[in-house]
């Protein structure tokens, strides 16, 4: 039954893991460490972490380039997790994907006309011409110019390719594109374009967005909701403009702290010194910000802490919360009993 | 078949005239051992005994053998044992090459470390030997035991191809190629093969070169062919027998296998840059020797007197570097000026192609090769870096000006510890035995705060983090102690949250030391977070300069204001960005007016007219607007 | 470290004895080939099949290969069918000869090849030109017909070199080394082109990269940057290329030998296979690979000895 008639969530995410197998001689690495979370149809969902969060695995786990260890993902009715070949060939039409490099994400020595035609050949038969119409007509959505067929990505700039990119991402209308970093490597005045190109795109087209990105603010401005990912755990999640303004948990709170304004007049950095970060090891089956947390307690070191509702409207997983005021000196003693 | 106006494959081949030049050799020997009876002057086994061993005469333009057989004849008919030697081994080659290299380089896993412990034994493999032995039971044999040279020697392109093929696999055309649902044989079709096409075909160039020595070498023997045929290598063997009445038999023997070979480079070597050329992007020629080039712009002096003072320990002035290109100089930087004081950190602001990164290695003297200072100076501390001679500018980095890039993963040498590194920084600027620059690295690396330097120094790059890499960096740059710290992106490639202990670090340091600092970035929040002072450029020009404070709150350029309303940091929730539209203009297809004007909400007639000088905004705020009312004109 | 030479000796195991039962396969197809050669054109069926049981040539294949893979293991390598000699006494003096040709030529073409390759990838310009022609020369030449060539030209017009023969050390040094200095070279000259190019591309590739820049703006003088670090870095793929180099003059010694009359290994092994002298081209073909392991282990060391990313975690 599609989740559009009963309301249910486009991709809902439960309890997944994906082990990673290190060199030769170590034991596998958890990527993920059973993460959950929804899309809804039409709308955007932000995932934020820094390097080594897991926030790209799971964007392949989901589009099975990736294999999952355990946990279910559901997309659009299925279960993508133990799909077979020609099931996910036939999903693969409603679920795309905008990487991070716009140099690497075009096979340099094909045309841009090629590589928009892939997906095209691959799900549809359509006569040459009404290919090329499905072509022009995308692009001119995305602002580039019906020439572009003819010519070379070496051709074009990273944010032109970037459009292109997105172009073969619709090419077969799907319902969900994962986003993974796709503004990131671009500079600030053309990622503002593409912000805007992906938000009208949205609206237009009614597709949902898996928004993948290291940058809170960019998360926040084109997100409805956010899950904060920290070494493959959820660490909160929530409304947007809740957890980017007043987040609950200490690493997202730590994430917004660090997150540079342009105005000068809020900059905290030129009134810190030259301090060293707390260094702690921490315990398997623990916290995983046990390590870098200016609030942890003992507990934090042993046991896993689950998501729970905190006092904004989020679900964060911390053992201090609800805590009135978790930035207060008692966490130091505590720390040091 | 054209694509949009470009030229098809055979007419980008037929104008390098080397490869064509290859390809009509071979041609020539093709056609000639096909029709070697028809064109031969004399047949294989037609002798001559009174004229034998002679040199070119006009009956025999190429001399005769010990048994006076036309050499010319000797070598048309002993072309075709010869090419289906070759062409045996070569087709044996590649199969074996390129269907073990992909599968191994694409599947991955147990597939790739099978096929990885094969070409290990081929490898290893003499195949001389291993051809011998063949022969010692099959002498008369050429097929199959130049297939086997060709299967044994398939190992070296199955290595070549498993790691192109492995690069490739990593791209992430290929995941979205497999995202669109595309097939495994399908990717390997469409997208592997192509891009391992060229990389195949000057292999394949190189080893018909081999196989054809070899099999030259095996006749020179007596194996593989049945005597008396003729053969190239047999021929050798005859005037090896014959060297001491005459040399002349080595010329043509020699000459026709040395030219075959070098026809099949040509030949490989054309095809590879002919497929490669239309999708390539366009290689960067080395500057030629010229005279620099007289500024157009007028002159800007700063403003202020009060500022020109004593405490300047940086000055930048009407600075020009150009890029040397194929279709001639193109300029990156254009009349840039700049001041930085003593203790100051200047942020230099802009998105990629501004010319930032240029700027800052223009300072340091280590233009990239192409690149020249076409005009204006570099002044530290009132000493013209730009008129030095090489080794005297040598003398200043590190003890002057110290260096941090962008990357920390891939600034130092991955092959040395990190502590041996910095204390050979240290001997270089402040002499010393080795022991003792040993102790100062620790000392370094302490501060900058990296826990436990002792235990650090002994470390490898690739066992640090990227935030503790670029620490170990910084007390690189600090070994001398500079005066002046140029800082390229120090932070774009950390977390975040390593970014602000980065830039806590660096400013404490600079107020440690009263260091200078020229922070090159393209994110506002650094600016904001360490400037003193900051210069925004667009298309190789200043446009802009004042405090973080005057910039956010006041901007007096159309480019910066543009910048911070795309910022997503100040938009409101849910809105819409104010995104500039257009993108930057390359370098050399800038306007002759203001550079910014096709971009600009307010651009009027008078903006395109002719370049546009930098104005005073208000003190110590500077503007390349013509909007901005010039409260002074420009001094001098 | 010790693990990866550990994994290499076990390789090599596996490695000699395929070759030395593909070996003994191939010359074993066809038994009869092996006596009828020794007993000449005209002998009698019975004195062919004696021949052949008195050389244990009419045993099953598989015992055959046991026999002599027994005897191989204690050092016994079996005799000569042609000569009678014990094959280890036959080769042994045969790849002391070898061995100095063709690690001579190693050695002079890594030299050689790695101080071209230097200099075209600092200097530039027209001499790197001449080292990517040198390259296709170098391929394009017959190490054989070379040799003919240096033997005219130094040995014939001009007699400074002696044209073919060795003299052992022991007998008179300097015409030792006399002897062997237009093999050498003959055989040294592709290997020579290869390394310079290598050398010369991994440079030029690592002089590109970003720590060179950071070394050389904080000021460590360019001569430092490029012969301590960026030469320790381009030696990896370099290192890789000669011991290719080696394996490659293995071959080639059999052709440069037979030219030059060398006594070596490669030349023993050309007359065994003419005659079928079974025994002696197994012997030799072990020999060879042998040598092949050690070098292989020796690059294996030097690979990890110059690349800490595979020496340490």
């Amino acid at each position: 039954m599609s989740p559009e008639l009963t309301g249910g969530p486009l991709l809902d995410v439960r309890d997944l893991t994906v082990e990673i197998r290190g060199r030769r001689f170590d034991p596998p690495v958890k990527a993920l460490d059973r993460v959950s979370l929804s899309v809804a149809p039409g709308e955007t969902l932000g995932l934020v972490g820094e390097s080594g969060a897991g926030k790209t695995t799971l964007a392949l786990a989901i589009l099975g380039l990736v294999p999952v260890t355990s946990g279910s993902i559901r997309f659009a009715g299925h279960e993508l997790a133990s799909i077979g070949r020609r099931s996910r060939r036939r999903l693969s039409r409603d679920l795309q994907v905008v990487f991070q490099d716009p140099y690497s994400a075009l096979n340099p020595a094909r045309t841009v006309g090629q590589a928009l035609s892939e997906p095209l050949d691959v799900h549809e038969t359509l006569p040459r011409a009404a290919k090329r119409r499905r072509i022009a007509s995308l692009l001119e959505q995305v602002g580039l110019p019906a020439d572009t067929t003819e010519r070379y990505p070496a051709e074009f700039s990273g944010g032109q390719r970037q459009r292109i990119a997105i172009a073969r991402a619709l090419m077969v209308s799907p319902k969900l594109v994962i986003c993974d970093e796709a503004v990131s490597a671009l500079d600030l005045s053309i990622q503002a374009q593409i912000l805007n190109l992906l938000a009208d795109l949205q609206r237009d087209l009614s597709v949902s967005y898996l928004f993948v990105s290291h940058d809170l603010a960019v998360v926040r401005h084109l997100s409805s909701r956010v899950v904060v990912l920290y070494r493959g755990q959820v660490m909160e999640s929530g409304p947007a403009e809740v957890i980017c303004d007043r987040p609950s948990h200490p690493y997202t709170r730590a994430l917004l702290a660090a997150a540079p304004s342009p105005d000068p007049g809020q900059s905290r950095l030129a009134a810190r010194g030259t301090e060293r970060r707390p260094e702690r090891a921490g315990g398997p089956g623990g916290c995983p910000y046990y390590s870098r947390c200016a609030i942890a307690v003992a507990r934090c070191r042993v046991e896993r802490p689950e998501l729970r509702p905190s006092a904004a409207a989020t679900e964060a997983a911390c053992h201090r919360l609800p805590d009135p005021d978790p930035t207060t000196q008692e966490a130091r003693s505590d720390e040091n009993a | 078949m054209t694509r949009g106006g470009r030229m098809p494959a055979w007419r980008r081949f037929a104008r390098r005239p080397l490869g064509v030049a290859g390809a009509a050799w071979l041609l020539l020997v093709l056609l000639g051992a096909v029709f070697a009876s028809a064109i031969a002057p004399y047949g294989p086994q037609v002798q001559d005994l009174s004229s034998a061993l002679s040199g070119p005469t006009m009956s025999h333009p190429l001399g005769t053998d010990p048994l006076g057989r036309d050499v010319l004849s000797q070598l048309l008919f002993g072309a075709r044992p010869t090419l289906v030697g070759v062409a045996a081994a070569l087709i044996a080659w590649l199969v074996a090459g390129v269907a073990l290299g992909v599968i191994g380089g694409y599947a991955g896993g147990v597939t790739d470390a099978a096929i990885s412990r094969v070409t290990d034994l081929l490898l290893s493999l003499p195949v001389l030997v291993v051809l011998l032995v063949i022969f010692s039971v099959f002498p008369d044999a050429l097929v199959m035991p130049m297939a086997i040279l060709g299967v044994i020697a398939s190992a070296g392109l199955v290595r070549v191809v498993r790691s192109v093929t492995l690069s490739v696999r990593e791209e992430l055309y290929i995941r979205a190629a497999r995202v669109a649902g595309l097939s495994h044989p399908k990717i390997v079709l469409r997208h592997v093969l192509p891009r391992i096409a060229s990389t195949v075909i000057v292999q394949a160039a190189l080893f018909a070169g081999v196989a054809l020595i070899t099999e030259s070498g095996l006749a020179f023997l007596g194996f593989g062919i049945v005597l008396p045929a003729p053969s190239w290598g047999g021929l050798i063997a005859e005037a090896s027998q014959t060297l001491s009445r005459s040399a002349w038999l080595l010329l043509p023997s020699g000459g026709i296998l040395g030219l075959t070979v070098v026809a099949f480079v040509l030949l490989g070597n054309a095809i590879r840059d002919t497929s490669t050329q239309a999708w390539a992007a366009p290689r960067q020629v080395a500057a030629r020797r010229s005279a620099p080039a007289a500024s157009s712009t007028p002159a800007i002096k700063e403003p202020s007197p009060a500022e020109r003072s004593g405490d300047v320990l940086l000055s930048v002035e009407h600075l020009c570097v150009g890029f040397a290109d194929r279709q001639g100089a193109k300029p990156v930087v254009s009349d840039l000026s700049f001041v930085i004081r003593r203790g100051e950190t200047l942020a230099v602001l802009g998105e990629s192609g501004c010319g930032k990164t240029i700027t800052a290695l223009a300072v340091l003297g280590m233009l990239p090769p192409g690149a020249r200072r076409t005009d204006g100076h570099v002044l530290l501390d009132g000493l013209d870096l730009t008129a030095l001679a090489p080794r005297e500018i040598a003398a200043i980095r590190g003890r002057r000006i110290g260096y941090i890039a962008q990357d920390p993963m891939v600034s130092l040498d991955p092959t040395f510890t990190v502590g041996s590194q910095i204390a050979e920084a240290v001997r270089c600027h402040r002499g010393g035995r080795r022991a003792d620059a040993r102790r100062q690295a620790v000392e370094l690396l302490d501060s900058v705060n990296i826990p436990e330097p002792e235990v650090a120094a002994r470390r490898y790059p690739h066992q640090l983090s990227g935030g503790m890499l670029q620490r170990c960096v910084t007390a690189l740059a600090l070994a001398g102690s500079p005066e002046l710290l140029i800082a390229d992106e120090p932070t774009t490639a950390l977390d975040v949250t390593i970014q602000a202990e980065v830039l806590a670090l660096l400013r404490g340091l600079q107020q440690e030391r009263g260091m200078s600092l020229l922070l090159v970035t393209h994110d506002w929040g650094v600016v904001a977070a360490v400037a003193d002072r900051a210069l925004v450029m667009y298309a190789g020009q200043l446009v802009e300069t004042a405090t973080p404070a005057c910039l956010f709150n006041g901007p007096a350029h159309p480019y910066t204001r543009g910048l911070l309303a795309s910022s997503p940091q100040l938009a409101t929730l849910g809105g819409r960005l104010q995104a500039i539209p257009g993108s930057v203009p390359a370098p050399g297809t800038w306007p002759a007016g203001c550079r910014f004007a096709p971009r600009c909400p307010e651009v009027e007639d008078q903006c395109r007219e002719g370049p546009v000088a930098v104005r005073v905004a208000a003190p110590g705020h500077l503007s390349r607007c013509l909007h901005v009312p010039s409260a002074e004109a420009a001094r001098q | 470290m010790i693990r990866l030479v550990l994994y290499r000796v076990l390789w090599s195991v596996p490695l000699l004895w395929v070759v030395s039962a593909l070996t003994f396969v191939l010359v074993s197809v066809v038994p009869g080939n092996a006596a009828q050669a020794i007993a000449g054109g005209d002998a009698s069926a019975a004195q062919i099949s004696t021949l052949s049981r008195q050389l244990g040539l009419d045993q099953p294949l598989w015992a055959q290969y046991w026999h002599w893979l027994d005897r191989a293991v204690h050092g016994n390598l079996g005799t000569s069918l042609v000569t009678g000699q014990s094959v280890s006494s036959v080769l042994g003096s045969r790849l002391t000869v070898s061995l100095t040709l063709i690690v001579g030529g190693t050695l002079v073409a890594g030299v050689l090849g790695v101080a071209f390759g230097i200099w075209a990838a600092t200097r530039g310009g027209v001499l790197g030109h001449l080292v990517e022609v040198g390259a296709v020369l170098g391929l394009a030449v017959p190490n054989f017909w070379l040799g003919l060539v240096l033997i005219e030209l130094f040995a014939v017009s001009v007699r400074i070199f002696p044209a073919t023969g060795f003299v052992p050390f022991g007998q008179n040094p300097a015409q030792w080394a006399l002897s062997l200095v237009l093999p050498v070279l003959a055989i040294a000259a592709v290997g020579m082109t290869m390394i310079a190019v290598q050398t010369r591309d991994s440079m030029l590739e690592v002089l590109r990269r970003d720590f060179v820049r950071v070394l050389e703006a904080n000021g460590i003088p360019r001569r430092s940057v490029v012969y301590r670090h960026a030469l320790r870095n381009a030696a990896i793929p370099v290192v890789t290329v000669i011991g290719i180099t080696f394996v490659g003059l293995l071959g080639a010694s059999v052709l440069v030998e037979s030219v030059f009359a060398l006594p070596g290994l490669g030349s023993g092994l050309t007359t065994a296979a003419s005659q079928h002298d079974i025994p002696v081209i197994q012997g030799a073909a072990l020999y060879f690979t042998l040598v092949v392991v050690v070098v292989n282990l020796l690059v294996d060391v030097a690979y990890g000895l110059l690349n800490p990313q595979v020496r340490v975690r």
